[in-house]
């Protein structure tokens, strides 16, 4: 019986060593915020908003806004570097988009190759913060 | 670099089979398409060229957090089987 339970605890232990060593693991606020990024730029690529820069000035806004908060909500998460790198990009992105919305009136050609850029990069980063551990 | 070979790396980018290498050569021919017929100012022209190295620098980070990802799963693999034994 000691020599099971010693055992156990040993097993427990060395799986136990690198768990999040590395990296974070998977964390499902980031992944839904990268998701809902990912799909506000979508709804608005397929829809008719890049024809009118009013109406796409708030979903700017909102890609914007929603990029700052995943940054600042990874920021300070332990072995995250490169979740955190990943959205400062992001971040660069989406704020260049909405300045160019608040100052001028952008073209629809602007619009669309805009918002291709952000859902490539959100598709990448899912692809890769989905694979992260669940422990 | 001469716009020969940068046609034939956006090519071959083109033929990737990683949709995100893909997309970026898709995204960079259509950019230089729309500005060239006159559709995006030139200011719109080098915000979205920016936009495509910030996607380079997502896919590298991306790629690293890839391989830590393996070698952890590597590692636990290896530490799982040490304790079979």
């Amino acid at each position: 019986m000691r020599l099971t339970v010693l055992l156990l605890a040993g097993l427990l232990s060395g799986c136990a060593m690198v768990e999040g060593y590395f990296m974070a693991t998977f964390d499902g606020n980031i992944y839904g915020s990268v998701a809902h990024i990912r799909t506000t730029a979508e709804i608005a690529n397929d829809s008719d908003v890049c024809k009118d820069p009013a109406k796409m000035a708030p979903v700017a806004n909102s890609l914007r806004d929603s990029s700052l908060e995943l940054y600042n909500y990874s920021q300070y998460i332990k072995h995250n570097d490169d979740v955190i790198n990943m959205s400062s990009h992001l971040v660069e992105m989406t704020k260049t988009l909405q300045a160019f919305y608040e100052k001028t009136k952008p073209s629809e050609a602007y619009c669309h190759s805009k918002l291709n850029g952000i859902i490539n990069a959100t598709s990448e980063m899912q692809r890769v913060i989905g694979k992260e551990p669940r422990y | 670099m001469d716009i020969n070979q940068i046609n034939q790396i956006l090519s071959e980018a083109l033929g990737s089979s990683e949709p995100f290498i893909q997309s970026m050569a898709q995204q960079a021919k259509q950019i230089e398409a729309d500005y060239a017929a006159g559709k995006t100012s030139l200011a719109e022209y080098k915000d979205l060229m920016n936009d495509l190295v910030q996607q380079q620098a997502i896919g590298v980070a991306a790629e690293h957090l890839n391989l830590l990802d393996n070698l952890e799963n590597a590692l636990n693999g290896l530490m799982q089987l040490k304790s079979v034994v």
